[in-house]
């Protein structure tokens, strides 16, 4: 057992792909221990950091691969193929949410505005990141995944543009017009400053 | 956050605006135009490698358990990927059982065999017990030819002018009727009682010829009586003709007429004695045949 299971550690992720579709669970096993939580913390960041919908949504994900596990596109790279897969199961989800918005449309907005007006008021790492998740949440659904992929995923522009199917081109010009707005947007948090403040003894 | 000197990405974390040279200036240039904006997201993205990143979320360990068990129970249902990528799995393995089973049933056919072997070796290889070879060897031929030869009947030779026999057991059958003659003779090496070999050969019964005169009386002298008494000469001939005419009323008949009948008598006689001798070579020709056949 341990040697299969050492075999299949040093298979590529296609390597491992094709050996689902041909019917083995073990192959499977090695691929949902690699992409299990990479998916569950994209899904927690793209669905309003709700953990619930996040396991939902990746179980779901997975599910698609057992039933159809012949659609994946072997021209392209696996890693690129199940982020396009969650990335059309969010797009769904937030069709779903604009129609929803009018009811419950206060809840994250509410959220974001009060945490705005205290931003400013404590240098706190955990506060930044808060407020990180909440400019996200406030940016299209095209710029936040474009983020995402890039700097919490780590994929390559070409690999974003292939999750995507839009031009690398695209893809650059998304990422740094997120980076911008953002910036703007959390100035407040410039770690320099912070920084000298601290030393300064201001707060 | 993992960049290369071809992402812009990795000059915003590495070198600030002042630094960068012409060739880098002019390739940052082409999505960054301000050095405030370079400066801003700098900013930012070392804000967010220096803030440790909020704690991941781990996956539930139930949740992996139930999709290992639906992939084990969809890769033998029809929904599961193509019908022919789901053949191509059962075949393969079902080739792969099927020499496995192969294997090892002839490995245990093999045990099995052995074991027979094993247990039988006396009645295959030691000849006491081989029937077979109790069959090949001569001497359990020869003995068994004597055993047969010892319940075979003797044949007698018998020269019928000298009388001499060669004794042997005979079987008695019974007469079937007046073609057959079969019967039994005591083994008497002084008597002049002939032994008779029983056959199943029909022989020519021993007939008598009579003449009109005693007709009746030979008529009632069956064949089994004259060869019983075995041979006759004349006197004892005439004595049992005379108790027959006696019986039969010609005992008044005159001397002529009994000389008639003595005449007639031994001629009978004679002539079963020569019938007899006849027969008795004839039966002497078939005897020898008999025992030449076995």
């Amino acid at each position: 057992m341990k040697l299969n299971k050492q075999a299949y550690t040093t298979y590529t992720d296609e390597q491992l792909m094709d050996e689902v579709v041909k019917g083995n669970s073990r192959a499977f096993t090695e691929l949902y221990d690699r992409y299990s939580k990479p998916m569950l913390n994209y899904f927690y960041r793209m669905l309003w950091q709700d953990k619930l919908k996040a396991e939902d949504f990746m179980q779901e994900l997975f599910t698609k691969i057992i039933q159809k596990p012949h659609l994946f596109n072997s021209k392209l790279k696996f890693k690129t193929w199940i982020f396009s897969i969650a990335n059309n199961m969010c797009k769904n989800e937030y069709r779903k949410q604009e129609v929803r918005k009018g009811s419950n449309n206060d809840l994250h907005e509410n959220i974001i505005g009060e945490d705005a007006s205290d931003a400013v008021k404590k240098v706190d790492q955990s506060l930044f990141n808060k407020r990180l998740k909440e400019e996200l949440n406030l940016l299209s659904e095209s710029h936040k995944q474009v983020f995402i992929l890039r700097f919490k995923q780590g994929l390559s522009l070409k690999e974003i543009a292939d999750v995507l199917d839009v031009s690398e081109g695209t893809v650059k010009s998304r990422v740094f017009y997120t980076l911008k707005k953002l910036s703007a947007n959390l100035k407040e948090f410039n770690p320099i400053a912070i920084s000298v403040a601290l030393i300064l003894g201001i707060f | 956050m993992n960049f290369n000197e071809n992402d812009i990405e990795y000059y915003l974390l590495t070198k600030e605006y002042t630094s960068l040279s012409s060739k880098e200036l002019e390739f940052v240039k082409e999505a960054i135009p301000t050095e405030e904006e370079y400066n801003s997201m700098r900013q930012l993205l070392l804000a967010m490698e220096e803030v440790p990143l909020e704690d991941e979320l781990t996956p539930n360990p139930e949740i992996k358990d139930s999709l290992v068990t639906a992939f084990e129970k969809a890769r033998w249902e029809k929904g599961v990927g193509t019908k022919e990528a789901a053949k191509v799995v059962s075949i393969n393995q079902e080739k792969d059982n099927r020499k496995k089973g192969v294997f090892w049933f002839s490995i245990a056919a093999s045990i099995v065999l052995l074991i027979g072997l094993f247990l039988n070796r006396e009645y295959l290889f030691l000849p006491e017990n081989n029937q077979l070879a109790m069959l090949d060897e001569p001497k359990n031929v020869e003995e068994k030819n004597k055993e047969l030869s010892s319940n075979k009947e003797n044949i007698a030779e018998v020269d019928m002018d000298n009388e001499t026999e060669s004794t042997i057991e005979y079987e008695e059958n019974e007469l079937l009727d007046n073609n057959e003659v079969a019967t039994i003779i005591e083994e008497d090496s002084e008597s002049s009682s002939i032994n008779r070999e029983e056959t199943s050969l029909e022989y020519k019964t021993i007939t008598s010829q009579p003449s009109a005169g005693n007709q009746l009386a030979l008529n009632e002298v069956t064949e089994k009586e004259i060869i019983a008494e075995g041979s006759f000469d004349d006197s004892e001939v005439i004595a049992f003709a005379d108790e027959v005419a006696e019986e039969s009323g010609f005992a008044n008949l005159s001397d002529k007429d009994l000389t008639s009948m003595k005449v007639s008598t031994s001629a009978a006689s004679s002539t079963i004695v020569t019938s007899e001798s006849q027969s008795l070579e004839g039966d002497k020709e078939m005897i020898d045949l008999f025992y030449t056949a076995l």
